[in-house]
């Protein structure tokens, strides 16, 4: 039992690594980087919120545009509706690239897109 | 609450200094246990900085059912035993660190030993044993771990930890033979 007393003294004292002096330090730094790197913009929830509204107002916006430019033209042009897609298609396929933009930026926000710093 | 329970909670909040308190205090004996697994101090730091790592990104899920110095050695355990098995390292590796007859003799007077020689002749005896018997000492008598605490930690039975135990004393008292006794006399 003694000699188990001071093998375990011995052991303590002679079999104990000791870590270099800026162990501590570097473990933090290391994990003030990784941290950065996998911390979102926002939070899960808020970008949820971001998401919603901003699909919602900007999409009514370009609906709404497009439905009075179409009414406005249909008005001064006198023209049915398929008429006015082929006279301003320059228009509409603006349109859709802003809708489109929507829908990726939308996407994006939520970080599916690489959003997340340093991914 | 425990003193340790409230670092983590702090860590948890985000107050990543208050990490640092607990790498300040098992760095030293996580980077023991990691040594005596790979048998290298070099790569034992990097295991215990990947530890640390780990137990940092996944504090969120220790529950507290342990102590959380058993959860920090289980990762370390499974990190170092991972690169050990990655590196292939083997028994090979201690001749090339120890000469034979030095490791083998147990009749060398360390009581001519200064402090320096004397740490360095217990590092290597304890690098001669069997890893299990290794990781068994080292957790044992230098992390202090129970008996019940290495069983949860290693998968080993209770018996096989006793086994180990036994056998890696008796060789341990063998090369140590001589200091012990020293000490002994000393103390009489």
């Amino acid at each position: 039992m003694q000699e188990d007393k001071y093998l375990h003294e011995l052991l303590i004292e002679g079999g104990i690594e000791i870590a270099s002096p800026a162990f501590t330090k570097n473990v933090i730094k290391r994990i003030e980087r990784i941290k950065y790197i996998h911390e979102p913009l926002v939070s899960k929830k808020w970008v949820r919120v971001y998401r919603i509204t901003f699909v919602s107002v900007v999409g009514l916006l370009l609906l709404a545009g497009l439905l009075i430019r179409l009414s406005a033209l249909s008005f001064t042009i006198d023209l049915p509706v398929p008429d006015l897609y082929q006279k301003h298609i320059g228009t509409f396929t603006l349109y859709i690239i802003c809708f489109w933009a929507l829908i990726y930026l939308s996407q994006k926000l939520e970080g599916k897109r690489g959003m997340v710093r340093g991914k | 609450m425990t003193d340790e329970t409230i670092i983590i909670k702090q860590v948890l909040a985000g107050n990543i200094n208050a990490f640092a308190t607990l790498v300040d205090r098992y760095k030293d004996l996580a980077i023991t246990l990691a040594a005596n697994i790979v048998l290298s101090s070099e790569d034992a730091e990097d295991i215990v900085q990947e530890a640390f790592i780990k137990a940092y990104s996944a504090l969120a899920t220790f529950k507290g059912n342990s102590k959380f110095s058993t959860w920090l050695y289980r990762i370390v355990l499974n990190i170092a035993l991972n690169k050990r098995k990655n590196r292939k390292l083997d028994t090979v590796f201690i001749e090339d660190h120890l000469p034979a007859t030095e490791a083998m003799n147990s009749y060398i007077d360390l009581s001519n030993y200064n402090s320096q020689q004397q740490k360095k002749y217990i590092r290597e005896a304890l690098k001669s044993l069997h890893e299990g018997e290794r990781i068994c000492i080292t957790l044992y008598y230098l992390n202090e771990l129970s008996l019940e605490e290495i069983k949860e930690l290693t998968d080993y039975s209770a018996s096989n930890i006793k086994v180990l135990l036994y056998r890696g004393r008796k060789q341990l008292y063998q090369q140590l033979e001589s200091l012990l006794k020293t000490e002994l006399k000393d103390l009489m």
